[in-house]
């Protein structure tokens, strides 16, 4: 089996210090796929917001807002950059590159993150609105020793996952609102492109922080908006890409966290289901197996990775 | 002066248009014997005698038919014949009249509507007045008199010797056109003596279904009316004004027309008593994500002290330019929970008005699929799917945040109107309303209710515009499952009490039913009927006549509208539970 990205490295961190002490730099990375001007405009603004009552108060020296484009052609002109950089300037330095191919999630995240100099990363969706004070919220966990992840809250549609009511502390975060200390980031490895392109490189990226010894803490206090619809039934609407790459993920997830008897039974499930997005997850893990690249397994103590039937944690609620 | 002592034909009819001018000069000219009553446009001066001897004014009566002033001379009194034409003339004309004589009141009765610059009369009338500094009475025909109205509805429009449609009115004037033009004439009302016709000379042809009383039609214009404005008994109005500054006609903001500002698409009205400022901020995250950026927000600071007040405000302040730009804070310091719904929908300027609470969460669609179902059902109440979803606080790290417990619960996706006759199905957050009724209608939040007011607007509201239903899911109501809320700040016995003022306030309105209602209804006396027979003993008899009623009504042609039948309502209500929303 391949050692390859995602797998848990000796750290450069020590859960015995705080990763902040006092005022920090932040750099916000999002990766755009065919995302629209006006959407990113939103997301910048409420940001830049942010970014400027975050460093009137104190606690924030400068932010950044990093965009990586996965889009088969840029999304954004040089004039809307350029417009972008013009507006928000003077509290937010803006950057864009276009990767040219399709980065997932994954993949750009950890390419945005090379170039990104700030002492914490925001990994952000590109549609996240932020509220006013979500910034200088958020770093609160971080002053703590031994957190290393600190998640905000969705709206309006609040991720069921449970968490510590006094504490915070969360089986995993997710990647559409996620604070980093880069350096926890990169001791780690980052996102594990290789196993995930779009769908649980969050809860991976979660666990190995815990594996290094870290909590992953959910601060509600720190909210920001996350565009979500509920079907005309009040359930949850997921995407055709959600639905393939999660049951793609499963298998890996399985895998890598070393849950053999569920990565049995959801291959067994996947081979026989009549759902194409089930078979072709499950006709790529096989060809990766035969390939023997799938990464290390993990945790064998199963200390870290929650399996709660299909999800990565408990759940306060069903969202159906 | 050689006087004749008043005769009977000039006595006072007390409720006249003299008779209401007289009695509201002598509430207020003190007694100044020898100072002038100019009444300008005097005809035959029916005011003279009683005023002479009332109040010990010299009368002076003007008037530009020399023939009409005739009879006064007669009797005795000071006449001039001026001709009514430019201002400058006109107050040219009443200088030379007065001379060097102090001028204690005017009368312009019955005048301004038969002349074509009825503008320049009033200028020159108030630029006399206010070199005299006296008292002005003005008189008009009111053209929305109730008659007239529901005349008018059907396409009738009788001219008539004398009355409120005098065949020698050139100028017609409502309420709001009177005092626009007395203001922009310098002339302001301080005092008003108006009077009142309950059937005008209008009220004709007796037969017509909108003037016969005792119909239906009659009853739901009538009530509409009433709401509207107080004038719908009015025939004459007459004003005391006080010369001052002319004040330009503004655009009433009620009232749309050329020249009105352009209005954003929704307003929001947030009320707030400061106490969950961590609910607040989530609020307006939502609301800076909308996807459709067309509104306005009014945050209605309840009683606050100027500690929360200073909290609200800087949550405000912290929000992006664009958002900021779109809020006003209004400070209000009376009233119960309901009082800041009125302020706030009479401050609104939208063309329709939404009510968020402060731990509402909008999706993000919420405003624009709003503006969708506007665009296709103009002016009916708007109403979206909304869901359910249990919520407390948490404090983690010292802060106070909101943490939903359970999954979603969603309410009926359309509106029923007769499910809503039984209890709220319909949380705010998924309605707005269009401004309408409330600033054409004067359909208002009853401030005598403390819970489920607004059940109560919505149900009247509902009744008159209709409700559009939109099925897609665009918010989500917070209900508190272990914190404040208004749900458990008032006893049950409050809820109760309210729940049974607001039925017994739809029983006794006449109600426009949605099409559609009456198989509902047709199904529900079926429904009681079948089960009235298997209980073998038959319906008792109050409920049979409802019954009886209620088929009449649906075999009638004018099965829309209709009394509510409370005792059936309330039967069918004791036999199918519902839910009540209560927060």
């Amino acid at each position: 089996m391949a050692e390859g990205k995602g797998s848990v490295h000796h750290p450069q961190v020590s859960p015995t210090a705080p990763f902040v002490t006092g005022p920090v730099s932040v750099g916000a990375q999002t990766v755009l796929y065919h995302t629209g001007y006006d959407e990113v405009r939103r997301s910048a603004a409420s940001l830049a917001r942010s970014a400027e009552l975050g460093m009137a108060s104190g606690a924030l020296t400068s932010v950044a807002f990093h965009l990586g484009d996965s889009s088969s052609l840029p999304c954004l002109s040089d004039a809307e950059v350029a417009s972008l950089q013009e507006e928000f300037g003077r509290v937010l330095k803006v950057t864009y590159r276009s990767f040219g191919a399709n980065r997932g999630s994954a993949g750009g995240q950890n390419d945005l993150a090379a170039i990104n100099a700030a002492d914490l990363l925001f990994i952000q969706n590109p549609d996240v609105i932020a509220s006013p004070r979500m910034l200088e919220t958020l770093i609160e966990p971080l002053k703590t020793a031994g957190v290393g992840i600190a998640e905000a809250k969705q709206l309006p549609v609040e991720h069921p996952k449970d968490y510590d009511p006094k504490t915070g502390e969360t089986s995993w975060a997710m990647g559409a609102c996620l604070l980093i200390p880069a350096r926890l980031f990169k001791s780690i490895n980052g996102f594990d492109a290789d196993s995930f392109f779009m769908y649980c490189d969050d809860v991976d990226l979660s666990w190995r922080t815990k594996l290094a010894g870290f909590k992953v803490i959910h601060h509600p206090a720190a909210v920001v908006f996350h565009d979500k619809r509920l079907s005309a039934d009040a359930k949850w609407m997921p995407s055709a890409a959600e639905r393939y790459y999660s049951a793609e993920a499963a298998l890996f997830m399985a895998h890598k966290w070393s849950k053999a008897g569920v990565l049995q039974r959801l291959l067994e499930q996947f081979s026989l289901s009549p759902h194409e997005d089930h078979q072709k997850a499950y006709s790529v893990f096989m060809s990766r197996r035969e390939a023997d690249q799938l990464p290390a397994p993990l945790d064998p103590g199963h200390e870290v990775g929650q399996f709660v039937g299909d999800m990565y944690a408990h759940h306060r609620f069903a969202l159906l | 002066m050689n006087r004749v002592a008043p005769k009977s034909d000039y006595a006072l009819d007390a409720n006249s248009v003299s008779g209401h001018a007289l009695e509201l000069l002598a509430r207020k000219v003190a007694g100044q014997p020898g100072m002038l009553h100019l009444d300008v446009g005097c005809g035959d001066g029916h005011m003279a005698e009683p005023l002479t001897s009332l109040l010990g004014l010299h009368y002076v009566g003007i008037d530009r038919d020399n023939q009409a002033l005739r009879s006064l001379t007669e009797r005795g009194f000071e006449t001039h014949g001026l001709a009514f034409s430019d201002e400058g003339q006109i107050y040219e004309g009443l200088r030379h009249i007065v001379g060097e004589r102090a001028v204690g009141s005017i009368t312009v009765l019955d005048t301004i509507e038969r002349l074509t610059n009825a503008d320049a009369l009033l200028r020159a009338v108030s630029q006399l007045a206010r070199l005299h500094n006296c008292y002005v009475v003005v008189s008009s025909a009111n053209v929305a008199h109730g008659d007239v109205g529901r005349k008018l509805a059907f396409g009738l429009w009788d001219y008539t010797e004398g009355g409120i449609l005098d065949r020698g009115h050139v100028r017609l004037f409502d309420n709001r056109g009177l005092g626009t033009t007395l203001a922009a004439a310098g002339l302001h009302e301080i005092d008003r003596h108006d009077v009142q016709t309950g059937q005008s000379e209008q009220n004709f042809p007796a037969s017509h279904p909108a003037l016969a009383s005792g119909t239906e039609l009659h009853a739901l214009l009538h009530q509409l009316r009433l709401g509207a404005d107080p004038f719908t008994y009015v025939s004459r109005f007459v004003r005391l004004c006080v010369p001052g500054p002319a004040v330009l006609a503004t655009i009433d903001p009620a009232r749309e027309g050329e020249g009105a500002p352009a209005r954003p698409f929704l307003s929001i009205i947030m009320r707030t008593q400061g106490t969950r400022l961590h609910t607040f901020i989530e609020a307006l995250t939502c609301l800076s994500a909308q996807t459709d950026p067309d509104f306005e927000l009014l945050v209605l600071g309840h009683k606050l002290d100027r500690e929360r007040q200073l909290d609200v405000e800087r949550v405000i302040a912290d929000t992006a330019d664009r958002l900021r730009q779109q809020i006003r804070y209004i400070a209000v310091d009376t009233g119960n929970r309901t009082h800041p719904l009125n302020v706030g929908f009479e401050e609104a300027r939208g063309e329709y008005i939404a009510i968020l609470d402060d731990d509402d969460a909008p999706l993000a669609h919420w405003v624009e699929t709003f503006k969708k179902l506007a665009r296709q059902t103009p002016g009916k109440v708007l109403r979206c799917a909304c869901v359910r979803q249990n919520v407390r606080n948490v404090d983690i790290r010292g802060q106070r945040s909101l943490r939903a417990e359970g999954g979603f619960e969603r309410y009926p996706a359309s509106f029923d109107f007769l499910a809503h006759l039984r209890g709220n199905q319909s949380p705010p957050i998924g309605l707005a309303f269009p401004r309408g009724p409330f600033h054409s209608f004067g359909i208002r939040f009853d401030e005598s209710l403390t819970t489920t007011e607004d059940w109560d607007f919505l149900m009247r509201t509902a009744a008159v515009v209709g409700v559009a239903s939109a099925g897609e899911v665009t918010g989500i109501y917070r209900w508190w499952t272990k914190d404040e809320s208004s749900r458990t700040d008032h006893p049950q016995s409050e809820w109760d009490s309210n729940y049974q003022r607001i039925l017994t306030k739809l029983d006794q309105a006449h109600i426009v039913l949605p099409r559609g209602a009456v198989p509902r209804i047709r199904y529900l006396v079926d429904f009681c009927e079948t089960q009235s027979r298997g209980g073998g003993d038959g319906l008792p008899p109050d409920v049979q006549r409802e019954l009886d009623r209620l088929r009449l009504i649906e075999q009638s042609t004018s099965w829309r509208i209709m009394a509510l039948p409370r005792r059936l309502v309330s039967r069918i209500r004791r036999q199918i539970r519902f839910r009540v929303i209560r927060r």
